[in-house]
C-alpha cells in the first residue's frame, strides 16, 4: 500500500511538492517497484522534452515604439509660450524683442528637428546592450 | 500629471520582458513550428503587451500575462495560415541546431507532441519549452494548480504510451 497519488510522481519531477511530500514519495518510490516504473517512463519522458525545450530556445529580434507619443504638453507648451513672447514682445525695447524672438526661433528649430528625429527613429532596437555583452 | 509617463511603461516593460524572450521564443517555436513565424508571433506579442501594460494588474504574474498574448498570437498565425492555405503543408520544420539534442529527436518528440490531445500538447509546451512553473501555467491556463498537475502527468502518460507503441 503507499498514498502516494500517481501525479505526484510527476510534480516530483518538477520540483513542485513540498518537502514532506518529497520525502514521501521518495520513500514510497524506493518501497513500491510498480510506482518506480511508472516513475521511470515518466523520467525519460521528461529528459526528451527538457533537452528538446533547451534546444528549441533562440534570441528574438524584438522591436518596440520607441514610447514617444503626439507630445499634446508640448504643443501646448509652445503654443501658450508664443501667446506670451507676441504680447511681451510689444513691451520691451526693439533689440530686447529682436533678441527674444531669435531664441524663441532657436527652441522652436530645435524642437522641430528633435521631434522628425524621433519621428525618423519610431522603432528601434531594446537589447542591443544585453546582445553586445553576449557577443562580448 | 497627464497620465503614466510613456517611457516609463516602455522601461517597464522592456525590463520585464527581456529575461523571458528565449524561454517565449522556444514556446512560440513549440506551437507555430518555424522560426520565423516564432519571431513574428514575438513580436505582434511585444507590441500588443507593450499597447496593454498599463491595463497590466501587478498582483498577476507578469509571465502569465504575457504568455497568454503569445499564446493568442500563436492562435490567430495559425487560423491565418490555416485559411490561407487549402491544404496542410507538410514538409521538415526548420529545427534549432543542438549538438547535444538532435535534429531527428527534435523532430520525433515534435512529432510525439502534435499526436497528444490539444490540452496535453498545450501543457507539455507551457511547462518544457515556455519554463513555466505550475502557478504561472494555472495562470496561463485559468485552471487550478492541482489541475496542473494531474494534466501534466495525464500528459506524461499520454507521451509515453506513444513512445512505447513507437518503439514496438
Amino acid at each position: 500500500m503507499n498514498s502516494v497519488d500517481p501525479a505526484e510522481l510527476s510534480a516530483l519531477l518538477d520540483g513542485e511538492l513540498s518537502p514532506e511530500r518529497t520525502e514521501k514519495v521518495r520513500g514510497a518510490l524506493a518501497e513500491n517497484s510498480e510506482l518506480r516504473s511508472v516513475f521511470e517512463n515518466l523520467l525519460a519522458v521528461h529528459r526528451e522534452l527538457t533537452a528538446c525545450g533547451l534546444a528549441a530556445r533562440f534570441r528574438p529580434r524584438i522591436w518596440l515604439p520607441s514610447g514617444t507619443r503626439f507630445p499634446v504638453v508640448d504643443v501646448l507648451g509652445f503654443a501658450v509660450a508664443m501667446l506670451i513672447l507676441r504680447v511681451t514682445v510689444k513691451f520691451v525695447p526693439l533689440g530686447v524683442g529682436v533678441i527674444l524672438q531669435a531664441t524663441a526661433l532657436a527652441v522652436v528649430l530645435w524642437w522641430v528637428s528633435s521631434c522628425l528625429l524621433r519621428l525618423a527613429h519610431d522603432e528601434r532596437w531594446p537589447y542591443a546592450k544585453s546582445e553586445a555583452a553576449n557577443m562580448a | 500629471m497627464l497620465g503614466k509617463d510613456s517611457s516609463t511603461v516602455e522601461e517597464s516593460f522592456e525590463q520585464r520582458i527581456e529575461p523571458l524572450l528565449d524561454r517565449a521564443a522556444a514556446y512560440a517555436y513549440a506551437i507555430v513550428h518555424q522560426r520565423e513565424d516564432a519571431e513574428d508571433v514575438l513580436q505582434e506579442a511585444a507590441f500588443k503587451g507593450f499597447l496593454a501594460f498599463e491595463s497590466y494588474d501587478p498582483a498577476r504574474p507578469f509571465m502569465a500575462w504575457w504568455f497568454m498574448i503569445i499564446r493568442n498570437c500563436c492562435r490567430d498565425l495559425l487560423r491565418r495560415k490555416h485559411t490561407r492555405c487549402s491544404s496542410v503543408e507538410i514538409g521538415q520544420p526548420e529545427l534549432a541546431t543542438n549538438p547535444n539534442f538532435g535534429a531527428d529527436r527534435q523532430d520525433e518528440v515534435r512529432w510525439v507532441l502534435e499526436q497528444l490531445s490539444d490540452s496535453h500538447g498545450e501543457i507539455l509546451k507551457l511547462r518544457y519549452f515556455g519554463e513555466c512553473s505550475y502557478r504561472e501555467i494555472a495562470a496561463v491556463l485559468s485552471i487550478p494548480e492541482g489541475t496542473v498537475m494531474s494534466r501534466l502527468y495525464a500528459a506524461r502518460q499520454a507521451m509515453a504510451a506513444i513512445y512505447k507503441k513507437r518503439s514496438k
